[in-house]
């Protein structure tokens, strides 16, 4: 048995593209503002592009956070799989980066998946964010899955584009509203920061508590 | 907030806590959660009196329907599951010579799609997401219909223990 503190843990999944990365990127700003301090395990298929996307921006450009706590993952497979019916892979990262930065508040695991397969094994997440973006229609909340159904908090971005696609956000409410009942939905544009307080003031609630953050780790 | 931090025991497995059960009814309340949220150990809920509060178990435990999280003198808070959609098979008539082709060929369609199943008296038990799965697994089991009995219900749902799997 690991004889380490564990550490809050969120799962963030949805399909590529549909914004994971950029929410990562606005959210952990507002609670670094707060006082949390966050680490980031991402799953990816062959590439770390996105681990090192968030290293550059968050750790190197904005000092946020060391650079070793951005971690990319190459799973070798679908990624959903390495969060869901395997977890060992990510539990191995976890558990490395809950050994070494002890004063950590928070790690958000990233992992692409459709909105049929997608969820997070109970052993990995104590949290599960799903994601979507208006660009595939506004038929997709209703279509339901894994994904959509079991997340605690569903993110739906790119609200800017549903003009020029011909989406009816109220359609996608109202259907987010039938699909999960009395479970929260959150509209985001990431590219400009709108709603990503909402999605985390979910994450500062639920899963942190509101609790105080704890001390500045030591160099 | 009020923090629970260990699983106390459970009111219909233990007669100790069903007696204490029985004793504080008036001061009992009950947080909701559904199975996926039974194998987690951190979260926060509201219970059915609206008190607040934030659940961190031991890594590894599992709640389970009925399981006690928090007991003082004036507040027992109980752990309720959702009931969920599931079909129920039941073996209706079955011959000697049928004893063992017919229940392995349930189990293997069953098992072929990785749900996670409950045993009652001569009834298997497993979650569906829709009604309309009824169908599909009424035509998968074929000519083992002469068999059995298929019918959607709604219920708390807890799997075996040793039976529980990844679901798709």
């Amino acid at each position: 048995m690991s004889s380490h503190k564990r550490i809050p843990r969120v799962g963030v999944g949805g399909p590529v593209g549909s914004g994971k990365t950029i929410l990562i990127e606005v959210i952990v700003p507002i609670l670094a503002k707060k006082g949390y301090k966050v680490g980031i395990i991402s799953n990816d298929v062959v590439s770390r592009e996105d681990a090192d996307r968030m290293r550059k921006n968050l750790a190197t450009e904005q000092g946020l956070m060391p650079e070793d706590l951005v971690v990319g993952l190459a799973t070798g497979g679908c990624p959903h799989t390495a969060v869901r019916e395997d977890p060992s892979m990510n539990l191995a990262a976890v558990e490395e980066m809950e050994s070494k930065h002890p004063y950590l508040d928070l790690i958000l695991i990233e992992s692409g998946g459709d909105n049929i397969t997608t969820t997070f094994s109970p052993a990995l997440a104590d949290y599960f964010i799903y994601i979507i973006d208006v660009s595939s229609g506004d038929k997709y909340p209703r279509k339901r899955g894994l994904g959509i159904e079991t997340a605690d908090l569903l993110v739906i971005n790119k609200i800017d584009l549903a003009p020029a696609i011909g989406a009816d956000l109220k359609i996608m409410e109202r259907d987010a509203k039938i699909v999960r009942p009395n479970k929260p939905y959150v509209f985001v544009n990431c590219k400009t920061g709108q709603g990503a307080k909402e999605v985390a003031d979910h994450i500062m609630h639920d899963v942190l508590f509101e609790q105080t953050p704890k001390a500045v780790a030591k160099k | 907030m009020i923090t629970a931090e260990s699983i106390l025991g459970n009111i219909y497995r233990d007669k100790g806590m069903k007696d204490k059960y029985k004793k504080m009814s008036s001061k009992c309340e009950a947080i909701r959660i559904n199975r996926l949220e039974s194998q987690r150990v951190r979260m926060r809920k509201t219970s059915d009196k609206g008190t607040d509060i934030a659940l961190t178990l031991p890594n590894g435990s599992h709640m389970r329907h009925g399981d006690v999280v928090l007991l003082t003198d004036d507040k027992m808070v109980i752990v309720e599951l959702e009931p969920e959609k599931v079909a129920v098979v039941e073996i209706t008539h079955l011959h000697d010579e049928d004893a063992i082709e017919v229940p392995v060929r349930i189990g293997h369609t069953i098992g072929n799609l990785h749900r996670p199943i409950k045993l009652q008296d001569d009834r298997i038990i497993f979650p569906i997401q829709t009604d309309s799965e009824i169908d599909m697994f009424k035509k998968m089991f074929g000519e083992l219909m002469h068999h059995l009995e298929v019918r959607a219900d709604k219920m708390v749902f807890e799997p075996q223990e040793e039976m529980d799997v990844h679901e798709h």
